[in-house]
């Protein structure tokens, strides 16, 4: 407070100060000091605390809990025997006679199965994810060539890959290549326009298909020529 | 037993030093609160909440007398008070610029008794007697004031005029009602 007219105290301040009885009725003081004792101890408070602070302490570790176990969310990858199936697949439309250019024959089919339901971005793109491996070319007992995944060895058997996802960032891509072939980006497959056959790049070599003319004349499936 | 004892005693939370002040102080502090507030009952409510909120905090004050010691309780009261005429939304004050500044006649007020300018004051109006308080009794200036009650510099000081010049003629009616009991 300020005393800039504080200095100029008369009398009547100091006696209104120390005034003591109004001469009205005046109040009881046992009442009003039982009242101010009782709430002054009052142990009803007292036992409210801690109950406050435990309560707010619950949900605290309730929400710590809830953010830790979305952090550690596992995501279980597990490589299935793919050369089996995707043998199975060129066999399939092989006597299907379906076109070899919508077979994914260098393309291992790895599932990435998640522990916990695809709830974020990640998850969804880690599911059915493909990677990429070098086929090899070999003569069946038909005569006819086939093409052979060469991730036989890599994939017979299960493997489980647990990966921790961080809550907000963006999941790595690994490519699991244990040949240590190099690995082909999806853009280095370009199909050439050619009006007789199908052809595209792999590794650097032309890979031609006569699959247009193999339905006319019932010839040879597959022709592959290297550069 | 000293103030000064009580007040460590009823910092280590003893009961006795508690009640000893309260009965020391509380009288006191009921006029304060009469002077804010005009009813009884409303007054002894906040003296009992200011008190329980020195209590709580009486590890905070350190003694330096008993004028000290008023001035504390004294504050606590008047924002206790403050608070519950905010709360009532009890007075509206509405400015009047240009007001007059009337001086009030010292002389005349040092010779009425404590008693006799406390119902006068209790007499005048909410918005009057709460500026004619806090300016004149409180010490403090029109710009706390005017902070504190959420009002202009202006209105606390036509305020404060009307209040004294509203206690004028209440002295002088006094005044005169003395004289004829003098005949």
């Amino acid at each position: 407070m300020a005393d800039s007219n504080y200095d100029n105290q008369f009398d009547w301040r100091l006696n209104l100060a120390n005034l003591h009885d109004t001469g009205e009725a005046s109040f009881n003081k046992e009442l009003a000091w039982n009242k101010l004792h009782g709430r002054l101890h009052d142990k009803k408070q007292n036992k409210k605390f801690p109950w406050y602070w435990l309560a707010a302490a619950s949900v605290a570790i309730l929400i710590i809990l809830f953010l830790s176990t979305n952090k550690n969310e596992k995501i279980l990858v597990q490589h299935q025997p793919a050369s089996n199936k995707l043998k199975q697949l060129t066999d399939v439309q092989q006597s299907a006679k379906l076109p070899p250019s919508k077979l994914p024959v260098d393309v291992a089919l790895v599932n990435v199965v998640s522990s916990a339901p695809a709830k974020s971005y990640y998850n969804a793109n880690l599911n059915n994810k493909k990677i990429l491996a070098s086929p090899s070319i070999k003569s069946n007992d038909f005569g006819k060539q086939e093409i052979i995944n060469n991730t036989t060895s890599l994939v017979d058997s299960t493997i489980s890959i647990t990966a921790n996802l961080p809550l907000k960032k963006m999941l790595k891509v690994v490519h699991v290549n244990e040949l240590g072939d190099p690995i082909i980006k999806p853009f280095q497959y370009k199909k050439y326009d050619d009006n007789t056959s199908s052809a595209f790049r792999f590794m650097n070599q032309r890979v031609f298909d006569n699959s247009s003319v193999s339905a006319k004349t019932d010839h040879k499936i597959f022709t592959i020529k290297t550069n | 037993m000293e103030t000064s004892e009580l007040i460590k005693e009823a910092k280590q939370g003893s009961v006795a030093a508690q009640k000893y002040l309260f009965d020391n102080w509380c009288e006191r502090m009921m006029v304060v609160c009469r002077r804010y507030v005009k009813s009884a009952e409303d007054a002894e409510e906040l003296m009992l909440d200011g008190f329980f909120k020195f209590f709580k905090n009486i590890y905070s004050f350190t003694y330096r007398g008993d004028a000290a010691l008023y001035n504390w309780l004294k504050k606590i009261m008047v924002n206790e008070c403050l608070m519950f005429l905010r709360k009532k939304n009890v007075f509206t004050i509405v400015g009047e610029p240009g007001a007059e500044d009337i001086s009030l006649q010292e002389e005349a007020l040092n010779n009425l008794s404590a008693n006799e300018i406390f119902k006068m004051i209790v007499q005048l109006p909410v918005g009057y007697r709460t500026v004619f308080n806090l300016y004149e009794i409180e010490g403090m200036t029109h710009k706390e004031i005017s902070s504190l009650l959420n009002i202009s510099e202006g209105t606390s000081k036509s305020q404060l005029s009307k209040a004294k010049a509203l206690l004028q003629k209440m002295i002088l009616k006094n005044i005169d009602y003395g004289r004829q009991q003098l005949r």
